[in-house]
C-alpha cells in the first residue's frame, strides 16, 4: 500500500521537476527491516520515483561499514541528502508528516546548492571558524 | 532532524520534553521555531566557550 497519496505525489513531481543537477538519497537499512527502516524505505523509493534527477542508493548498515562511516551513521535508518556536496544533513527516522516537505524542500536546496536564508544570515554563517552540530528532534504530527 | 518517537534513547540523553527541540554543539538549545535571524544568532552563541561555573 503507498504511502504518499497521489494528489501529494502529483505535488512533489510538480515541485522536483525544477530540479537541475542530480540529488542522491542516500539511505542506511539492514537486513531483517524494522518497521520504521521498511516505512522509510518506501517513501523513498516513492519520492525517487516522482524525478529522474532523484536517485535512490540503498546501504546495509551493517555490511557497508565503510560506507556507514564515511557519512558519519551511527543508527538507522537514516537517510543522506547529498548533491555534488555532502552538506551534512541527515533525517534519523521516518521523515512523515510535517517532516515530510522539510525533506522535499532539502532536495530542492541541495540540487541548487544554496538555500533561501537572508544575505545577512548567509554573511554571518559563514565566519563560523568551529564545525557546528546541529541536532532537531520532531515528531511526525 | 530526529524523530523522537523512534530514538526513544537520545530522547533521555537530551531530556526532550517538547518538539521541535534544536540542540547546537549540545550547548545551544531551545524549544519551538525560531524566527531565521533568531536561529542564526543561537548558531553564533554556539560558538562562544563555556562561562566557568557551568
Amino acid at each position: 500500500m503507498p504511502i504518499l497519496e497521489d494528489k501529494v505525489k502529483e505535488q512533489v513531481r510538480g515541485d522536483l521537476s525544477k530540479l537541475t543537477e542530480e540529488v542522491k538519497l542516500i539511505f542506511f537499512t539492514q537486513e531483517l527491516e524494522c518497521q520504521f527502516c521498511q516505512q522509510t524505505h518506501q517513501l523513498l523509493e516513492e519520492v525517487s520515483i516522482l524525478s529522474d534527477k532523484v536517485r535512490l542508493i540503498i546501504y546495509n548498515f551493517v555490511l557497508d561499514k565503510d560506507k556507514a562511516k564515511k557519512y558519519d551513521i551511527n543508527k538507522i535508518p537514516a537517510t543522506v541528502v547529498e548533491g555534488k556536496v555532502d552538506y551534512g544533513i541527515r533525517f534519523y527516522g521516518l521523515p512523515a508528516g510535517y517532516e515530510f516537505p522539510t525533506l522535499v524542500e532539502s532536495i530542492i536546496d541541495v540540487s541548487r546548492g544554496t538555500t533561501d536564508l537572508s544575505a545577512q544570515s548567509k554573511k554571518t554563517i559563514v565566519t563560523l571558524s568551529q564545525p557546528i552540530h546541529i541536532q532537531i528532534f520532531t515528531t511526525p504530527s | 532532524m530526529i524523530e523522537a518517537v523512534e530514538f526513544p534513547h537520545l530522547v533521555q540523553k537530551y531530556q526532550v520534553s517538547g518538539v521541535p527541540k534544536v540542540l547546537i554543539n549540545e550547548k545551544v538549545e531551545f524549544i519551538g521555531a525560531l524566527p531565521e535571524e533568531a536561529f542564526v544568532a543561537q548558531v553564533m552563541e554556539s560558538q562562544k566557550p563555556q562561562k566557568e561555573g557551568n
